[in-house]
């Protein structure tokens, strides 16, 4: 057997070790059980594809969140004496809602409403707790604009802390409703949620997204999960809201996720009794 | 030169690929996988999994965190908000460790200094942890082979390049040389914290912690949550192999077997449960690896991991605990509700033992406030009704009282809790 020979055997060698030691620890990740839990995702992924669901890009990042409490501001609630200060509108209170309507309406762009209308807000004379308000696109439309009230750095969805700016065909907003929630507080520590992705396949797994639609959008907000007895509180949870249409029929639907448990989530929050637990 | 270069190009290939291989090999021989045969179970995706959004890194977690001052004063800190525990291992990930050395070993003096390092920041876990698992939660890489156990984690906060792993087992104090990260960050997130006095101590060759003065604390109303027995059953019975589950009542329990080696035995009155897994000697996971294997069977059981965290092991390292966790503190339940003790015998019998019923939900309540005494208080009234030498420990938490069956809610108190005789009590059962 000659040197070349036994040159080129030994190249081969070396080679085949280096391709398979060193795509093993490419391929390799310190986490097993997650990984698993990743390839089944993609897998639900794709099998979404074939059922002509169509989505955006789906973050696979884990967020944070609390387990909030709170009650809607009622009969001489914050929300009712600070309307006093209210100038150049005819606004009254009643069933936990200001309603409101403006002296002059107000022109503003209908492709940015938010521009003029984030001004509007954080006018006190205007309208009062506006820095507690966050525009939100995706629950606005063309006649009506909302500002959602922001809990810890994210959305509360539902009616109990809403403004929600009336527009006319003019793009004039001519007034607006506004709900607060107050005594806000923190009931647990700053816990994991799931991720946006993950929310949406286990809709999917779930059956809850019917074949040939499309998923418009997926956000994280703070949902009501329980009324309690406890001073008329509620208990807010973060929540996965996803708003779908289906293709066909153009029909569009918002489901809502547990993003501590993933459950979905019910359409009308259970009641706890909580005055056991304030008795000494 | 490029003649030169055709002619040799075989011996200069191969000396480039002797070289890669050298590295990979190098590569391999310092960064061991730990958790390589966890891999079997990877893709066994035999049931509809909870997503828990708890990963292991969340499971095993330091529980206590432990401010001492540049006085030499400790606070423990605790937050009904911030969560700082998971605050400071988002932090410590972004770091990288580099070198591990021994500081000491065998000496308590020593070994107590460094639990009552001034200026520094401790994380403390409520038992040992291997130091794989440290890795897994903090994405690090330390030499596991050097660093066994792992029970405290001392942060320096004065702008030292290195962090101390602490192991009560023989006193061991480890340095880990910090090749990039900064403290900076982890002392802003110490300002908001709420503060209680403790103290550390060696006590009968164990390290304790005390608190030797009176303080306050809340009380928390949770809702309960409890799980279906059918759902449970049929994701702890399940097999790949064509077999029938039978329900057999007898009494207050019911015992489903699944005929070969799977049984469960479910208490009726108070909702708990022990279930076993005849496996052969051969299927038993190693002892390094019980750690991700329990923590893999956890979320495929199907309960709430949102409070969970892992307490103690025990039987040599094969017997791991977790328990409820509010703020911070551990709950402790009579019906043992809210825990789940995971058991895997040398002999190769897995038990375990939970129930039905979890914290999930807190609940607001009107506000109302318990004050404790110190911890030396307790030991000297302990000491009258003359049981303290059947008492091995002593640890603060909430108590989660079960005599009202009815109720969907519960008043967690805080208090103090005595391990008597093998069982967590509370230290005003001692007295009567």
């Amino acid at each position: 057997m000659n040197f070349k020979r036994i040159q080129w055997i030994f190249l081969l060698a070396f080679l085949l070790f280096d391709i398979i030691v060193g795509s093993s620890l490419v391929l390799e990740t310190r986490f097993t059980v997650s990984n698993g839990q990743q390839n089944r995702q993609s897998a639900v992924l794709k099998e979404m594809k074939n059922d002509s669901i169509s989505y955006g890009e789906l973050t696979g990042k884990r967020q944070t969140g609390y387990y909030i409490a709170g009650k809607r501001s009622a009969d001489n609630g914050v929300l009712e004496q600070e309307s006093n200060k209210l100038r150049n509108q005819d606004a009254h209170f009643s069933s936990e809602t200001l309603t409101s309507e403006f002296d002059d309406p107000l022109k503003i762009n209908p492709e940015n409403p938010a521009k003029r209308l984030n001004q509007l807000v954080m006018n006190k004379k205007m309208v009062v707790l506006g820095k507690h308000y966050r525009y939100n696109e995706q629950l606005s439309d063309k006649n009506t604009i909302v500002y959602s009230q922001v809990l810890e750095g994210l959305p509360l969805v539902g009616s109990d802390g809403q403004l929600r700016f009336r527009v006319n065909s003019d793009h004039e907003v001519t007034g607006y409703t506004q709900t607060y929630l107050q005594d806000v507080e923190v009931l647990r520590q700053r816990s994991n949620t799931i991720s946006q992705r993950r929310a949406v396949t286990w809709l999917y797994k779930h059956n809850q997204i019917p074949n040939n639609s499309r998923i418009l959008w997926a956000n994280l907000s703070y949902a009501k999960l329980l009324n309690t007895t406890t001073d008329n509180k509620a208990v807010y949870v973060p929540t996965w809201v996803v708003e779908i249409r289906t293709k066909n029929s153009g029909a569009v639907q918002r489901l809502q996720v547990n993003a501590f448990n993933s459950t979905v989530m019910k359409e009308s929050p259970d009641s706890v009794n909580t005055n056991s637990l304030n008795n000494n | 030169m490029i003649r030169k270069l055709k002619t040799n190009w075989q011996a200069i290939a191969l000396t480039v690929v002797v070289i890669i291989s050298l590295v990979l090999s190098w590569i391999i021989w310092t960064n061991p996988f730990p958790y390589e045969g966890a891999r079997h179970e990877n893709f066994s995706n035999s049931q509809s999994q909870q997503f828990t959004p708890q990963s292991m890194g969340d499971v095993y977690l330091p529980t206590k965190a432990i401010q001492t001052g540049k006085d030499g004063r400790q606070n423990q800190l605790f937050s009904q908000k911030a969560n700082l525990v998971l605050s400071v291992k988002k932090q410590l990930q972004g770091w990288k460790l580099g070198r591990t050395s021994i500081v000491k070993r065998d000496n308590s003096d020593v070994y107590l200094s460094y639990l009552r390092r001034r200026n520094s920041l401790m994380l403390t876990y409520p038992d040992e942890i291997p130091s794989s698992v440290f890795n897994e939660t903090f994405s690090q890489a330390i030499d596991t082979a050097r660093v066994g156990q792992i029970n405290h984690i001392v942060i320096p906060l004065n702008g030292q390049r290195e962090i101390y792993l602490l192991s009560d087992h023989r006193y061991g104090v480890y340095q880990v040389r910090v090749s990039k990260g900064s403290t900076s960050k982890v002392k802003r997130l110490l300002a908001p914290m709420k503060k209680i006095p403790v103290d550390h101590k060696i006590i009968n060759g164990t390290a304790v912690m005390m608190y030797p003065r009176s303080f306050e604390l809340p009380v928390i109303g949770y809702q309960i949550t409890s799980q279906n027995i059918d759902n449970l059953s049929a994701s702890l019975m399940s097999t790949s192999q064509h077999t029938t589950i039978t329900a057999n009542r007898s009494g207050n329990e019911t015992i489903y077997t699944d005929g070969t080696n799977k049984r469960l035995i479910y208490n009726r009155s108070i909702g708990t449960m022990k279930y076993e897994n005849y496996l052969s000697k051969d299927d038993r996971e190693s002892t390094s690896l019980i750690y991700p294997h329990f923590y893999t069977k956890l979320t495929k059981i199907g309960i709430p991991l949102d409070n969970i965290r892992y307490d103690s092991a025990s039987a040599h390292g094969r017997r791991l605990t977790y328990r409820s966790y509010v703020n911070g503190f551990p709950i402790f339940n009579n019906n043992e509700y809210g825990e789940v003790t995971m058991e895997s015998t040398s002999g190769g019998n897995e038990r375990y033992w939970m129930s039905l019923y979890s914290l999930q939900v807190p609940l607001p309540i009107n506000h109302q406030n318990v004050k404790l005494p110190s911890s030396t208080e307790v030991i000297n009234q302990l000491h009258a009704t003359n049981r303290l030498k059947d008492v091995n420990n002593l640890r603060l938490g909430y108590a989660w009282k079960t005599e009202n069956k009815n109720h969907r809610t519960v008043k967690l108190v805080p208090t103090y809790f005595v391990k008597y005789r093998g069982h967590w009590v509370e230290y005003t059962y001692l007295e009567k």
